[in-house]
């Protein structure tokens, strides 16, 4: 078996348990050096995993782990989304209790993120995506002396439980009726499986499970109060990888174990992430906590990237990924200023952001391009995933009025999620009033962390072809048979056990 | 007709939902030491399901750990956190019925789905016979990646578990 | 051979030494490298901001003629060079730029009011600590503005679209500690949006049904399969449409407008003459050929009949250019005059799009921008003197302490006007009326001569009572000549304002839209009196009966101490008199009656509802979902569960 193949997620794990022992010599003086370790590392992946992307699809473990195009195209993200979090959180290196722990953490929950992009069974799909929920349990009450990081917690904890419930036994009413696990065997046979009713509430209830993750109606309850009550790097975090994982997984089950599902039922998706925009949008206006309004803001963005779902085709699915590679960089850039704001002011409310564009012009840009591009405005990433999947949904115009509606709703969504983005940045440039206009120091690490952010957002908005040429290739790639053909594979259990 | 084993996993079955409801809601007690106590018959009766299946390591396992060990470690912290105000708390109708209501219809969905379900003519009666070898075999070939993913799972939980219950963190 | 070299581009990037049409990237970078570069480094010298800022507008400017004389006046084709932009499902969407005499005439107008608005700024800005600020955001605004000019594709277009409606956010709002300033600034932004989310469905539409989005390729394919859009051909026009209701502020998306009379008078003369407002228009013409497909509707829109999205447009562009003189009439304050004179030649613009006259409207929209920069220029020239003071009533007698800004601004009014056979305005104002007529809109034609009449009012009212008369206030009194830096752009606009009536401009917007052989038939000073006299004659009329009105009421609206006047006074006394009761019986109650319902429309209706609707209505449902949304874990629990039996149900 090729091994090689684990290279990134090997090297992420160890980097991790390396930090974690670390921590015992470096001295507590010097804990910054941690995070700037670990960020180097990351970095010194990410420049491999982009190097190495080249050399060929391939499975392991008997057709569980595959390499290929989706996976390359999506690890590359999640690491540089980890990579950005690092960064921010070593100025913070000395206000966390437990620094070093941090550090490890987000790094296992990367690990969980990589598995997930190359997860090609259900079964590990399920394992990668505990690996990140879990450690996303700890990190959401991670400053465990707010009580509202530790309600947070306990919120994500069980409802999180709930939904990884639903998913295990959506997973045992696959196997029982597909008789595998494997994404490339079910797709082999899935006209049939399709037909039958268990199979179908297997898949329903696994769709439960990733609904959870990426927070899609009526899973996003837990949504705001978590991204709120987390602390803001957390939910940076949360906002990006843990979604972004959720999303990546989604498009395989979706386009490579059950597409004929996906394109009977492409409605389904339309009506749910409709709804899910509705719900985002309405549900932001209200608020004072930006926070709060990110999470509001992520369930809207949710509801974009379902509608690519609902189009089922090769357009549809390389639109959601182009839109979540840029999703990612545009959270990153507001959550880079929240952040720094939050740790700075001890307050996410909008009236903390007052007049940070004379108080730091460097946060105040983050937070502008990462709010204008959520808003869709071009020529950001924002605008261009937005772009690309009414595209893809407006071809199947003359089909449905289902389509025409979902397109509606979508231009309404972003038209009141201008409205509450630019409420935000209105407290930034044109605040009512202003106590403090001191300037909010930012370190080298955050401005590089900035520059990562705004320079992806603004690029892949600007010359998006890259980015969605990787993302259709990824999802034309799904098609191809990924059977474990390696004969060095072990064989099959069944067998073994029959000895 | 039904077979005996039949019987014995409708029996096995009933007694795991009904121990399962009285440790969540039992009417005559609230104390969450009868609760435990409950968990520990429910789990039990899921060792008689797992027997059922052939896998009995399984079972063993499910006793062993699961009623023995975290029961223990469970009825501690009862305990150690003197958890009056659980007793005295009252059912809330509203809660009861909104609970009811909402298992109610997942049942009832799923059991509409397993009778529209065409009966699974298994041609291979047992998939793999849930001795210790066997089970090993599948764990360190097949889901030798999971397996060995789940022990990182294990370090994050340990290491969450120490920061968050450490008393104070310097 | 062209197209080796084409592909040679396309592979090599850019490669600008022999081909003329590539002068079009630069002019575009131009502005942006100046933002760009006093944005980053140079904020703290004034110097070098206008010299980067200024230096690089005139340039592009000059880079403009130079485009105009190789493409526009020969008419020659320019070879796009597309550079790859990126793919979607086998179709390439190339990041090209359209140079022909279309965009080459519109460049023009631009870069020329672009360079004189900020030769101008660098006096009346002289004192603002945003200085720096103020350029680079001005400089960011032609950016984007000449993006729309150069696009040669929809979703180029729309991205250059979006930025002018960002950079005029920045503009608006540049005085960010005035509450006024910042909401105006959001409220013209919202607007736009509204209706750019239709002219992104309305992209979306024409890219999905066609399979592309480049001008050309789309005209090409429109014109070889006219049914390629099947029933959605007027949806995705009128969608098309919804953003230039947007931008070129048409009913009722026209509600920011006035409002963003708050930015710098400098940006109102920059948005409300030559430029943002007027990309509506020009992609009305940029896209006139969607328009000229068979009228079609989906099942749902039937009833519409025959009635085509030309029709819709022209009803509306009338509409509004009848409300906003109606409106303007009405008003005091210099600025919002002006505002809502724009609104009304806007009105009028897109009314010549409905019926069919895209170089009428080409034709007003050039000539406009000329004489409407200099009429705005002229007002901050008034402002500036008056130390800020923008009631007309508050002024009086500048006439002769103004000298300069007079005798341009009467240029402007006249031009504006349309004072025939000498100015610019005459000529452009009567294409459109031909128009009308021409392609047999009785109705509109009708309108257009009354709102002629009625600008002319207007404008001659705010002449007679800022100028003329006595000085009504202190700071009237001492007014002083503004700086030579405000006056002489004035003087420059003025010469287009009377110059552009003797060039053939008509004919070559004609000869662009419709083919050589429909041009020319215009042409010479006395033109318009030759081909089609009776619109000649009923503008001409319209013109002398407005001025005529406006004379008769405001001349010594208050007593004038000049005999001169008084000698005019008792000529025409008896007339005043008359026109006097006219007006009390008949104007005043019908003005303020219908002024009226349009303030109030504009206030509660189309504020209300749709600005202030969009707020209030999501924020009531947003209160709404919000209870859903308690903190508690056991109803999250509940809801969650009941969300997937939901789902299990739907879907099975």
């Amino acid at each position: 078996m090729n091994y090689s193949l684990l290279t990134v997620e090997i090297l992420t794990a160890l980097l991790g348990l390396g930090v974690l022992l670390l921590d015992l010599w470096i001295p507590a003086t010097s804990r910054k050096l941690l995070g700037i370790i670990a960020a180097t590392g990351l970095g010194v992946l990410l420049v491999y995993a982009i190097g190495s992307a080249a050399p060929g699809d391939g499975t392991a473990f008997g057709g569980m782990f595959v390499v290929d195009a989706l996976s390359g195209y999506a690890k590359g993200f999640f690491l540089v989304a980890g990579l950005i979090v690092l960064l921010l959180s070593i100025d913070s290196a000395d206000t966390i209790h437990g620094y070093a722990e941090y550090c490890a953490l987000i790094l296992f929950a990367l690990t969980g993120m990589l598995f997930a992009a190359s997860a090609n069974d259900f079964v590990l799909m399920f394992v990668a995506l505990e690996l990140i929920t879990v450690t996303f349990y700890i990190l959401v009450s991670f400053q465990r002396n707010r009580l509202s990081s530790l309600e947070a917690g306990v919120k994500y904890l069980i409802l999180g439980a709930l939904a990884s419930g639903f998913m295990v036994f959506g997973i045992a009413l696959i196997f029982g009726s597909a008789n595998t696990t494997n994404f490339y065997e079910i797709s082999t046979a899935q006209t049939a499986l399709i037909k039958s009713p268990v199979f179908l509430t297997g898949i329903l209830l696994t769709l439960v499970g990733l609904g959870f993750k990426i927070a899609a109606f009526p899973f996003q309850i837990w949504a705001p109060d978590v991204y709120q009550g987390a602390p803001a790097l957390t939910t940076s975090f949360l906002a990006t990888g843990s979604k972004a994982a959720g999303f990546v997984l989604l498009a395989r089950v979706a386009f490579e174990a059950v597409p004929e599902l996906t394109a009977a039922r492409g409605h389904l998706f339309l009506g749910i992430g409709s709804i899910t925009i509705l719900y985002g949008s309405l549900c932001a206006i209200p608020q004072r906590s930006v926070k709060r309004l990110m999470g509001y803001s992520s369930i809207a963005n949710a509801g974009y990237l379902l509608l690519g779902f609902g189009a089922a085709s090769l357009a549809g699915g390389s639109a959601v990924l182009a839109y979540l590679g840029g999703y990612i960089f545009t959270v990153l850039a507001a959550f880079i200023g929240i952040q720094v704001v939050v740790s700075h002011q001890e307050s996410d409310d909008i009236s903390a952001f007052a007049g940070l564009a004379r108080r730091s012009p460097w946060m105040a840009a983050s937070l502008t391009v990462g709010l204008v591009s959520l808003a869709g405005i071009p020529p950001l990433a924002g605008f261009f995933g937005k772009l690309m999947i009414l595209k893809a949904v407006a071809v199947q115009v003359g089909t449905s009025p289902m389509v025409i509606l979902s397109l509606l709703v979508a231009v309404l969504g972003v038209v009141v999620g201008l409205y509450y983005y630019l409420g935000v940045l209105r407290s930034v440039y044109w605040p009512r009033s202003v106590s403090d206009l001191s300037p909010i120091p930012v370190s080298g690490t955050t401005k590089l962390a900035l520059i990562f952010a705004v320079l992806g957002t603004v690029l892949i908005g600007v010359l998006p072809e890259t980015t969605y040429q990787g993302a259709r290739q990824a999802v034309a790639g799904l098609a191809t048979p990924k059977s474990p053909a390696t004969p060095a594979s072990p064989p099959s259990a069944t067998t073994q056990a029959a000895k | 007709m039904p077979e005996f084993t039949d019987l014995l996993f409708y029996g096995f079955a009933g007694l795991a939902l009904f121990f399962g409801f009285l440790c969540v809601a039992n009417p005559l007690s609230r104390s969450p030491v009868t609760s435990a106590m409950f968990l520990v018959l429910t789990i039990v009766s899921l060792a008689g399901l797992f027997i059922l299946l052939h896998a009995f390591f399984l079972a063993a396992i499910q006793v062993l750990v699961y009623a023995g060990a975290v029961m223990v470690l469970f009825l501690f912290v009862i305990m150690l956190l003197d958890l009056k105000e659980e007793e005295r708390r009252r059912f809330r109708r509203f809660t009861v019925g909104v609970g009811v209501v909402a298992v109610g219809v997942i049942a009832g969905l799923l059991l509409q789905t397993v009778l529209k379900a065409v009966p699974y003519s298994q041609t291979s009666t047992v998939l793999a016979v849930g001795a210790t070898r066997p089970l090993g075999i599948i764990l360190f070939t097949q889901y030798l990646l999971p397996f060995e993913l789940l022990s990182l799972l294990l370090l994050v939980a340990m290491v969450g578990v120490i920061l968050l219950t450490k008393k104070e963190l310097k | 051979m062209e197209l080796v070299v084409t592909n040679a581009i396309a592979s090599a990037g850019p490669a600008y030494s022999s081909r003329p049409e590539d002068i079009g990237w630069f002019i575009l970078a131009l502005p942006l490298f100046a933002s760009l570069a006093i944005a980053l480094f140079l904020h703290r010298n004034r110097t070098l901001t206008l010299f980067f800022s200024v230096g690089g507008v005139v340039t592009a400017f000059f880079l403009s003629w130079v485009l105009f004389f190789t493409f526009g006046v020969t008419g020659l084709k320019a070879v796009p060079s597309p550079f790859p932009w990126f793919h979607a499902g086998g179709l390439h969407v190339n990041l090209g730029l359209a140079v022909d005499s279309l965009s080459s005439v519109m460049l023009l107008v631009v870069t020329g009011v672009s360079a004189l608005v900020q030769f101008y700024s660098t006096a009346y800005m002289k004192d603002d600590r945003g200085f720096a600020r103020f350029f680079a955001s001005l400089s960011f605004f032609t950016f984007s503005m000449l993006g729309i000019v150069l696009s040669d594709n929809l979703v180029m277009t729309f991205i250059f679209w979006e930025l002018v409606g960002f950079s005029s956010y920045l503009l608006i709002g540049f005085w960010y500690d005035r509450e006024a300033a910042a909401d105006a600034a959001k409220k013209a932004f919202l607007t736009n949006r509204l209706g750019d989310f239709g002219f992104l469905l309305g992209i979306i539409l024409v890219w999905s049904l066609t399979g592309t989005v480049q001008f050309d390729e789309l005209a090409a394919k429109l014109k070889s399969d006219p049914h390629s859009l099947g029933v959605w051909s007027s949806v995705a026009g009128l969608l098309i449409f919804c953003g230039a209701m947007g931008k070129s502020a048409q009913f009722p998306l026209h509600v920011w407008l006035p409002d963003a009379m708050e930015g710098p008078t400098p940006v109102s003369a920059l948005i409300h003459a030559a430029t943002m407002v007027a990309a509506g228009v020009y992609l009305l013409c940029r896209t006139y050929f969607i328009f000229q497909t068979t009228t079609a509707w989906p099942a749902a829109l039937a009833f519409l009949g025959s009635i085509s999205a030309l029709d819709i447009i022209a009803v509306i562009g009338g509409g509004t250019a009848l409300l906003a003189a109606l409106i303007a009439i009405q008003q005091n304050d210099i600025k919002r005059i002006l505002a809502y004179s724009t609104l009304s030649q806007l009105g009028y613009m897109v009314m010549a799009v409905g019926v069919g006259g895209p170089d009428a409207a080409m034709y007003h929209l050039t000539t406009h921008a000329g004489f409407k920069a200099l009429l705005f220029l002229g007002a901050g020239s008034v402002i500036h003197a008056c130390h800020h003071e923008q009631d007309i009533w508050k002024m009086g007698g500048l006439a002769r302490k103004l000298p300069v800004t007079f005798r341009t601004f009467v240029i402007g009014t006249a031009a504006l006007a349309g004072f025939p056979l000498l100015t610019s305005g005459f000529y452009s104002k009567d294409a459109i009326l031909v128009a009308a007529v021409r392609h047999g809109h009785p109705i509109l034609f009708g309108l257009g001569v009354l709102i002629a009449s009625m600008t002319t009012f207007y404008m001659v009212r705010l002449v007679l009572v800022a100028f003329f008369g006595r000085s009504r206030t202190s700071s009237a009194e001492h007014a002083h000549e503004s700086p030579i830096q405000m006056t002489w752009p004035l003087v420059v606009l003025a010469v287009p304002s009377i110059g552009l009536a003797w060039l053939p401009l008509g004919d070559y917007l004609t000869e662009h839209f419709f083919g050589a052989q429909a041009a020319g038939e215009a042409g010479g000073l006395f033109g318009p009196f030759n081909h089609a006299p009776l619109a000649a004659t009923f503008g001409t009329g319209a013109i002398i009966f407005g001025a005529w009105a406006s004379i008769a009421t405001y001349w010594n609206a208050e007593s004038d101490p000049l005999p001169r006047s008084l000698a005019f006074w008792s000529r025409v006394s008896r007339n005043r008199f008359y026109f006097d009761e006219i007006y009390e019986a008949l104007f005043i109650p019908i003005q303020d009656g219908l002024a009226a319902v349009c303030e109030w429309l504009d206030r509660w209706v189309l504020s209300g509802v749709l600005v202030r609707g969009v707020h209030g209505t999501t924020e009531l449902a947003g209160r709404a979902l919000r209870m859903v949304q308690t903190g508690n874990l056991q109803t999250y629990t509940f809801l969650f569960v009941g969300g997937v039996a939901l789902i299990i149900l739907i879907a099975l």
